[in-house]
């Protein structure tokens, strides 16, 4: 009896602790707003200093080459005296850039098969399906190798490769979540209130697609870009005068055996940064575009 | 007149076990059937065939002579589902939900006791109840000449069952609506209904 | 013969946002005490909304992340933290949820009987349990999408006795059945409290609890208002609170008359009675400050000021 009114006390105290500690946190709607925005101001920063710093990254300079980082050249030069903060901001724009184009040609494509496999009956729906188990079976970086090589490297065949290999997963979520709307009572009984099917498809449909679309579209970034920098790095990818991070980290293979490790150092763990800012960005839409955690 | 003339119903690929099978039902202005059976006997099915939610496989439903499918705009057969929280939008307001079904009466709110502060809120911020009596209002429009009502209180409460009841009945006879009442609570269909038939296995 | 399970004053608070960033806190469960006896049949029943749902998940420690509990649950006369309940749950402590997904979708219904064991012993205990709910051997090698509605509950009651489960807490475990099934699945509660575990039956149906139910605890806007022994539903004069007079009265077969109004949210009702706005006999002091107590009444528990004023009105009523 004694031990259970200790076990009592322990209980009632623990609870009031987690009340006080739970009054502590801050809003986390609150946080996550924030770190949207800065996540999203971030990555636009980078973009445009990379676009603005092009000119600069491309200046070779003899008198200063295979510099160490200092206050001078941060990230350090390489073996022609290029400043490689502005290389690694110009490459990590590029890939934002190809990233944000690739992803929108993805889930577009992704967009038009989910919903014609829905729309078009049961055999659009069985080919359709069939792409998609094809397409998700084969490794993607294999895939988006071969396409670039086909589409003759360069800007245009990492495109295609990554943005024709990155549609099938998003797809299969656009397909399913129709399937369900079709069939849902709630847009049946609006029908039956003499709603029209355009009217419909405004009102019910879209609003349910566009969160799981939206976040579909974010998540597909981070892979996007680390694709394009792989078989860029591969050598199947972007050709060497662009300033590529994949070119950059390539190159900078051949000088790590002689001690030059910021060459590769720096542009590589920018773009781990700015791949897991994409991430982080995706899972915190989803989780507040998710009812199931939106009071969290 | 609503009638249903040799219906049948089975799900692809599943000839074998036809849900409904060969049933005739007719229902006049001002009548309420009652109708019981055991789960999974289709009387769900057979209130969405009679609400032109489903295309009978054989057979047809007739409107005072007419299919009942081929009637456009708001359908004067209208269904009051078991779950409410499936037929209402769950990301619009009530309101909007609402307005989709045109021009509501204000005595129809008024007596279904639907609180106005309730038509801004989202159908996860209703209890069944709530949704349930809005659903009744959207669904007794003046065009509405009959209505299939499958098992619309089960999931509430006995009081909120009783008021529901209350208002519909005298509804009903008011505009001479024709019903069908889904129960299986043999104590509601013979105080509600003005017969009762039984599907058997 | 000391309980199974006690629950003393029992509150579960939930943070919500509102509109934007505020925060607010609900007090949805408001002191619930409540006692389940090994061989007894608890049904809580109340309308959805009430809150009656949390009461299953606080006991077995699964309530969602934005909530927290206050008071004290104890199981066999220990302390029931989460952990013990994670321990217990699937031994000793049974959930017979509403829906069917508890089952595991990608395990045959025999080896998520078993739980992984393989001995001849349990094969035959499985059997066994599963015969005994009128379900053939070959239902073990059925995956759960195989099962009706009504199976899929009997697989997981039969799971239920191939252990000697001590608690069974079913939260609304007959959703969609017909009146007949229903009453087999009650009737299988019955034998597991006729061998000695207690039964917590949580409901919106009144009626299917009073067919077999011992107790009867009734809840509105997540506040308990009465508790009564089936027997008292007999008859209206033996009942307590305002509000249960108005169920029974509600029962189609006992005139099927309603009460004006809407039950309120449970956590809305800051202070006084939950049922002031729905009561015919409300009082000023109704509406005071702090929760009406529950108190000892004829044989059961009530939560209002004035029982006695209801009987009297209720008398005239009739």
């Amino acid at each position: 009896m004694r031990s259970a009114r200790i076990l009592d006390k322990g209980i009632k105290s623990r609870t009031i602790r987690k009340r006080r500690r739970e009054e502590k946190d801050t809003n986390r709607r609150l946080q996550t707003i924030l770190f949207l925005v800065a996540a999203i101001v971030i990555l636009t920063a980078v973009t445009v200093a990379g676009v603005m710093t092009e000119g600069y990254a491309a200046e070779t300079d003899f008198s200063r080459r295979n510099l160490a980082p200092d206050l001078q050249h941060p990230f350090g030069t390489d073996w022609m005296g290029r400043d490689m903060l502005a290389r690694t901001l110009a490459g990590l724009s590029l890939s934002i850039r190809i990233g944000v184009l690739t992803a929108a040609v993805s889930a577009a494509v992704a967009l038009l098969l989910g919903t014609a496999s829905v729309v078009f009956g049961r055999k659009a729906d069985a080919v359709i399906s069939w792409c998609i188990d094809l397409v998700m079976g084969i490794p993607h970086i294999l895939l988006v190798m071969l396409i670039s090589l086909a589409c003759g490297r360069g800007f245009a065949g990492v495109v295609a490769g990554v943005s024709l290999s990155h549609w099938p997963s998003l797809a299969r979520v656009i397909r399913g979540e129709l399937i369900q709307l079709r069939q849902a009572p709630y847009i049946l009984a609006a029908e039956k209130m003499g709603v029209s099917k355009l009217q419909n498809i405004r009102r019910h449909m879209l609003p349910h697609l566009l969160p799981q679309f939206l976040t579909g579209l974010i998540l597909l970034f981070p892979h996007a870009i680390l694709h394009e920098s792989s078989v860029t790095f591969l050598g199947f990818g972007l050709s060497s005068e662009q300033p590529a991070i994949g070119v950059i980290l390539s190159e900078s293979m051949q000088y790590l055996t002689t001690g030059k490790w910021w060459l590769a150092l720096f542009p590589g763990a920018a773009l781990v940064i700015v791949v897991i800012l994409f991430a982080m960005l995706g899972e915190r839409v989803r989780r507040l575009l998710d009812p199931s955690s939106v009071h969290e | 007149m609503l009638e249903g003339h040799d219906l049948t119903f089975f799900y692809r690929g599943r000839k074998k076990t036809p849900v409904i099978d060969g049933l005739d039902l007719t229902i006049s202005p001002g009548e309420r059937v009652g109708l019981r059976g055991p789960s999974g006997r289709g009387k769900t099915t057979l209130c969405k065939l009679l609400a032109g939610y489903e295309r009978p496989v054989r057979g047809k439903v007739l409107l005072d002579g007419r299919p009942v499918r081929e009637y456009r705009g708001f359908c004067p057969v209208q269904m009051i589902w078991q779950h409410p929280e499936t037929v209402v939008d769950p990301l619009l307001r009530m309101k909007q939900t609402m307005e989709e079904a045109g021009d509501i009466e204000e005595r129809l709110l008024e007596k279904l006791h639907i609180n106005k502060e309730w038509m801004d809120r989202y159908p996860s911020e209703l209890s069944g109840g709530e949704l349930q009596r809005f659903c009744l209002a959207r669904a007794l429009r003046a065009e509405t000449k009959y209505l299939l009502c499958d098992e619309i209180t089960a999931m509430l409460d006995l009081v909120t069952q009783a008021q529901i009841w209350e208002f519909i009945l005298e509804e009903a006879e008011r505009r001479e609506i024709g019903m069908l009442i889904v129960s299986h609570s043999e104590a509601l269909l013979k105080k509600v209904c003005t017969r009762i038939i039984t599907l058997i296995e | 013969m000391e309980p199974i399970l006690q629950i003393e004053h029992l509150s579960v608070y939930f943070t919500q946002y509102e509109r934007g960033f505020r925060k607010k806190q609900l007090a949805t469960v408001k002191d619930l005490s409540l006692e389940i006896a090994p061989g007894q049949i608890v049904a809580v029943v109340g309308a959805s909304g009430s809150g009656k749902s949390l009461l299953a998940h606080s006991i077995l420690g699964i309530l969602p992340y934005n909530s927290h509990v206050e008071g004290t649950i104890r199981y066999a006369g220990q302390m029931l933290t989460a952990e013990r309940a994670k321990e217990l749950r699937g031994r000793e402590i049974f959930l017979i949820p509403q829906g069917v997904t508890y089952l595991d979708p990608l395990m045959k219904v025999g080896a998520q009987i078993r739980k992984g064991r393989k001995d001849q012993e349990i094969r035959r205990r499985s059997r066994a349990a599963l015969e005994r709910y009128g379900l053939g051997a070959d239902t073990e090698e059925l995956y759960p999408f195989e099962l009706s509605g009504g199976m899929a509950r009997r697989v997981l009651i039969a799971s239920a006795v191939t252990e000697k489960p001590r608690l069974i807490i079913a939260d609304e475990p007959t959703p969609g059945l017909d009146a007949r099934a229903a009453k087999r699945i009650l009737s299988h509660f019955r034998e597991l409290a006729d061998d000695g575990a207690g039964v917590l039956f949580i409901t919106h149906d009144l009626e299917l609890a009073l067919s077999v139910a011992d107790v009867v605890t009734v809840f509105y806007a997540g506040e308990t208002i009465e508790q009564a022994g089936t027997e008292d539903f007999a008859c209206v004069e033996n009942l307590r609170h305002p509000y249960t007079r108005a169920l029974w009265h509600a029962m189609p077969e006992h005139g099927f008359k309603a009460v004006e109004g809407t039950q309120p949210y449970a956590g809305t009702v800051q202070t006084g009675c939950p049922y002031a706005a729905q009561c015919p006999i409300c009082e000023d002091d109704c509406r005071a400050e702090g929760q009406i107590p529950l108190t000892a009444y004829k044989g059961g528990t009530v939560r209002c000021l004035h029982p006695e004023k209801g009987e009297k009105y209720d008398a005239g009523r009739t």
